[in-house]
């Protein structure tokens, strides 16, 4: 696929207008899920909202997926207990990403997570989230690290950042 | 455990079928596991699928910390939030891309 080398990328819901049988990122399990039918399934009944970066409206650059998760505290000592929320706290999880595999090097990955958090924090001002979750397939691990998600002791796949992180980000751009 | 009295009382529910092929040795080791437990052969395939199943879409959709995942969120809250170098450029570079 070729996407011309001008800046004209824009972020879409994912609709049957996209070209999803193009898209290749690589990661076979990923590929499946996002060129065949799991991802249509996902979002029609619901389970998740799939957006997708494009230039023209139908060829594919990349995508993403957005859901909400609970955290939930299992029984803990008092003394930790108590730094953490008492009830079942709210967080937005980042199912899946992948770019396509001919723009790798192009920074489609920042883009991708740029907007993934962008939307997480708009969407945090009306519904309490605390952190982004991601559970990061193969070779995805590096990338989430080096954006400053931290990684946990009992999942390694599973990284958070706290929203109170993503605000440093986006505050100022609220007004505009 | 809920799941198990849950299933007893979906009989007069409509049922669906799976076929499942598998290796004589796993069917045996089932066999005998159901035996064990005094469940017939599909009471024991269906609680045991059922409950993983449940056990799997739970680990999905809620997250459960435990103690040393507590420790390290516990220990981001309490952090002061202070963006690094890259997260930084990551917000700068999607602002003039996408929000300008």
């Amino acid at each position: 696929m070729t996407i011309s080398q001008k800046f004209d990328y824009r972020f879409e819901p994912l609709g049957e207008q996209h070209d999803r049988a193009a898209f290749s990122c690589g990661i076979a399990a990923l590929d499946q899920y996002f060129c065949g039918d799991p991802i249509m399934q996902d979002v029609s009944r619901k389970v998740t909202n799939a957006f997708v970066l494009t230039s023209d409206g139908k060829l594919v650059a990349g995508f993403y997926t957005l859901s909400l998760i609970s955290i939930l505290s299992a029984d803990l000592p008092p003394s930790l207990a108590k730094k953490l929320p008492r009830r079942p706290i709210g967080a937005t999880l980042i199912g899946r990403m992948g770019r396509d595999l001919s723009l790798r090097g192009k920074g489609i990955g920042e883009m991708l997570l740029g907007d993934a958090l962008h939307r997480a924090w708009m969407a945090s001002k009306l519904v309490l989230s605390w952190a982004v979750v991601v559970d990061a397939k193969e070779g995805a691990r590096d990338f989430y690290l080096e954006n400053e998600f931290i990684p946990l002791a009992t999942q390694p796949s599973r990284l958070f950042l706290l929203m109170k992180k993503i605000d440093l980000m986006f505050e100022e751009s609220r007004s505009s | 455990m809920a799941t198990a009295t849950v299933m007893q009382r979906t009989t007069r529910q409509a049922r669906e079928r799976i076929d499942v092929r598998l290796r004589p040795e796993q069917k045996a080791d089932i066999e005998m596991a159901a035996h064990i437990k005094g469940l017939t052969i599909t009471d024991f395939i269906i609680q045991n699928a059922v409950t993983n199943a449940k056990q799997t879409i739970r680990e999905y959709e809620s997250w459960t910390l435990e103690r040393p995942d507590a420790e390290i969120f516990a220990a981001a809250l309490m952090e002061s939030a202070a963006l690094g170098p890259k997260l930084t450029q990551t917000a700068k570079r999607y602002k003039e891309r996408f929000l300008k």
